[in-house]
C-alpha cells in the first residue's frame, strides 16, 4: 500500500442511498468500496460523512458524493470524476392494476400518482403545466409502502435501490413488482472535488489514474458485480462512464 | 426541562432520522423526452431559469416561436455553460440557448445564431467601506492585478491579457467571494447580478456597487446546430417565428409580463438587426 501522499484527510459529503452510498453497509457500499480502493491505490486519505442531500447541496464549500447535477446548481468543482452509473425505473405493484402499464410519452404519466424522494424534484412548474403531479416521501420504504397499499401507483426510483428496498420489505412477493425504465435516466455518481479543497487538481490526477487502475486489472469489475448479484455488467456501462467523464470535464475549460 | 428536552429529542429523531436523509433520481423533465431534438440552455436568471414563471423570459419567448412554426424542440436549463456547449459540439444537439457559448471557430461555423434579446453589462465589485473604492475608465488595465470572478467556460483571454487574475466558479459563488474579499470584481447584467444579489445576500444589496461605462452588451439567443438533421430548417422556420411574434406585439407582451408593464422594448432589442 503507496504512503498517503497529503497528510490531511480529504472529508467528503455522501447521502444515504443504499447499496451505493451508505453509512450501515461493509465499506460505506458499492461507491464507498470504489472510493476506498482508489483512494488506497491514490495514496490520499479520505472519509465519508453522511448528510441529507438538501444540506450538502447547500454547502458550496464541500467535496460531494453522488449525481453531479444535484450539486451543480449551487456548488462549483474544480474536479468531476464518475465513478459509477445506474438507471431508473417506474415500478408498479401487479396486483394493484388489471393490465400491464405502459408508459409512451407525458401524456401516459397524467392519469397516475407518481411517488418520488423529497428534494430530487426539479422544474415542478414544467410538470405541473403537462398536468403531471408527484407525491414525495421522505425515504424510499415509505415509498414502497405506498405503492403496495394503491396510494400511489408509480414509484419513480434507482432500479438497484428499488430492487434492495423491495427484497428488504417484500422479500416474498417481489415478483409482484414491475419496472419500467425510464429511457433517459442514465446518470452518474462522481467524486467531486470543490474549489475549496487543497491540492484538488493534484488529487485529483491521482484519483482518476487510481481508477483506470482499478479498472484495468479487473478490481473496479468485481465490485460492480458483488452488488449487482454477480451479474455481469451492462454493455454500455464504460461508454457511458467515458460520456459523463467527457461532460463533466471541466478542467480543460479554465 | 426533561420533558421539554425529551420532546426536543423526539423531533430532532423524527426529522433527521437516517431514513430522511435518502436521495433518488433527479426528476427532470429532459427525463421523459426524446434525446433528438434537445435544446440545452444554460441558467442565467430571470432569462433563462427554471424555477421562475415559464422558465424566464428568453424560455418563454423560444417556446412561443417553437409553437407558432411547429418546430419539435426541448429545452433543458443546464447549471453549466461547459456542459451546454458539450452537448452542441460532442452530442450534436438541436440547438442551444444562451449568450457567451465560447465555441470554437470550427463548431461555430457550424452554428446558425439567432439573437433575440440584448443587455448591457457591468462591472460590479463590493465596497464595504466608502475609502475602499473600484473604478475602471473602460480599459481592462484599470484591473491590473485586480482578481476577476468568471463563470466556467467563458473565454478569459482579454482578461488574462490585461494582467487580470481569474477565479471561477457560479454567479451565487461569486457574490459570495466578493463579500469575503476573494473576488475584487464581476462582470454581468443588471437583471441577473440584481436577482442573484436580491436572492442570495439580500442584507447586503446596497455595497455592491455598479461600475460606470458600461462594460459591453450580451446577445442572447439561440444557435441551431447545422450537423443536426432538422438544424437549418429548424433555423429558418425560427427566423420566420420570431419575425412574426415581434409583429404581432406577443414578443412585447411577453417582455412585459417577465419585466414590468413599464419596460422599454426598444433597449432590449437595440443591437439586433
Amino acid at each position: 500500500m503507496p504512503f498517503s501522499c497529503f497528510s490531511e484527510v480529504v472529508e467528503f459529503g455522501a447521502n444515504e442511498s443504499p447499496p451505493f452510498w451508505s453509512e450501515n453497509m461493509p465499506a460505506y457500499g458499492m461507491c464507498g468500496e470504489i472510493l476506498q480502493e482508489m483512494s488506497i491505490l491514490a495514496g490520499v486519505q479520505t472519509n465519508i460523512s453522511f448528510k441529507p442531500l438538501n444540506r450538502l447541496i447547500e454547502d458550496t464549500e464541500n467535496n460531494d458524493l453522488g449525481n453531479p447535477a444535484f450539486y451543480l446548481e449551487e456548488g462549483d468543482f474544480v474536479s468531476i470524476i464518475p465513478i459509477a452509473i445506474y438507471r431508473s425505473a417506474f415500478h408498479y405493484y401487479k396486483p394493484n392494476h388489471k393490465s400491464e402499464i405502459v408508459i409512451r410519452n407525458w401524456d401516459d404519466l397524467k392519469q397516475y400518482r407518481i411517488g418520488i424522494l423529497k428534494g430530487t424534484l426539479i422544474d415542478r412548474l414544467v410538470f405541473e403545466k403537462q398536468g403531471i403531479h408527484f407525491e414525495t416521501s421522505y425515504n424510499q420504504k415509505s415509498i414502497f409502502k405506498k405503492l403496495k397499499l394503491g396510494r400511489i401507483d408509480l414509484a419513480l426510483e434507482i432500479r438497484l435501490v428499488a430492487q434492495q428496498t423491495l427484497h428488504t420489505l417484500y422479500r416474498n412477493i417481489e415478483e409482484n413488482f414491475s419496472g419500467i425504465e425510464v429511457v433517459n435516466s442514465i446518470s452518474p455518481i462522481a467524486i467531486m472535488l470543490s474549489e475549496e479543497q487543497p491540492n484538488a487538481k493534484i488529487i485529483a490526477i491521482k484519483l482518476r489514474k487510481a481508477l483506470s487502475t482499478l479498472i484495468e486489472n479487473g478490481e473496479y469489475q468485481s465490485i460492480i458485480k458483488k452488488y449487482n448479484g454477480h451479474v455481469d455488467l451492462p454493455t454500455d456501462w464504460f461508454s457511458e462512464l467515458e460520456h459523463f467523464n467527457n461532460l463533466y470535464n471541466f478542467e480543460n475549460s479554465e | 426541562m426533561k420533558n421539554k428536552l425529551t420532546q426536543f429529542l423526539l423531533l430532532y429523531l423524527l426529522i433527521y432520522s437516517s431514513s430522511s436523509m435518502a436521495t433518488g433520481p433527479r426528476v427532470s423533465p429532459n427525463m421523459f423526452v426524446d434525446n433528438a431534438n434537445q435544446m440545452h440552455a444554460v441558467e442565467l436568471t430571470p432569462f433563462l431559469d427554471s424555477n421562475i414563471r415559464n422558465r424566464g423570459l428568453l424560455t418563454e419567448l423560444i417556446e412561443t416561436v417553437l409553437k407558432l412554426e411547429k418546430i419539435k424542440g426541448d429545452i433543458n436549463i443546464l447549471p453549466s455553460l461547459n456542459m451546454v456547449t458539450y452537448y452542441f459540439v460532442q452530442e450534436n444537439a438541436l440547438a442551444i440557448i444562451g449568450g457567451d457559448f465560447n465555441l470554437g471557430k470550427k463548431a461555430k461555423n457550424k452554428s446558425i445564431f439567432i439573437p433575440i434579446l440584448t443587455v448591457d453589462e457591468f462591472y460590479y465589485y463590493y465596497q464595504e467601506n466608502a475609502e475602499k473604492t473600484l473604478s475602471w475608465n473602460g480599459n481592462l488595465g484599470s484591473f491590473n492585478n485586480k482578481k476577476m470572478g468568471v463563470q466556467k467556460g467563458i473565454n478569459v483571454k482579454k482578461y488574462k491579457q490585461a494582467g487580470i487574475n481569474i477565479s471561477y466558479g457560479r454567479l451565487a459563488a461569486l457574490l459570495k467571494k466578493m463579500k469575503s474579499h476573494k473576488v475584487d470584481f464581476i462582470r454581468g447584467n443588471k437583471r441577473t447580478v440584481e436577482t442573484s444579489i436580491e436572492q442570495y445576500l439580500p442584507k447586503e444589496k446596497s455595497l455592491f456597487k455598479q461600475m460606470q461605462p458600461k462594460a459591453g452588451k450580451l446577445v442572447l439567443g439561440i444557435s441551431f446546430n447545422k450537423k443536426h438533421p432538422e438544424g437549418i430548417d429548424a433555423a429558418k422556420s425560427f427566423k420566420i417565428g420570431l419575425r412574426k411574434i415581434m409583429a404581432n406585439g406577443q414578443f412585447k407582451s411577453i417582455l412585459q409580463n417577465h419585466l414590468g408593464s413599464d419596460v422599454k422594448l426598444e433597449s432590449y432589442i437595440k443591437y439586433l438587426n
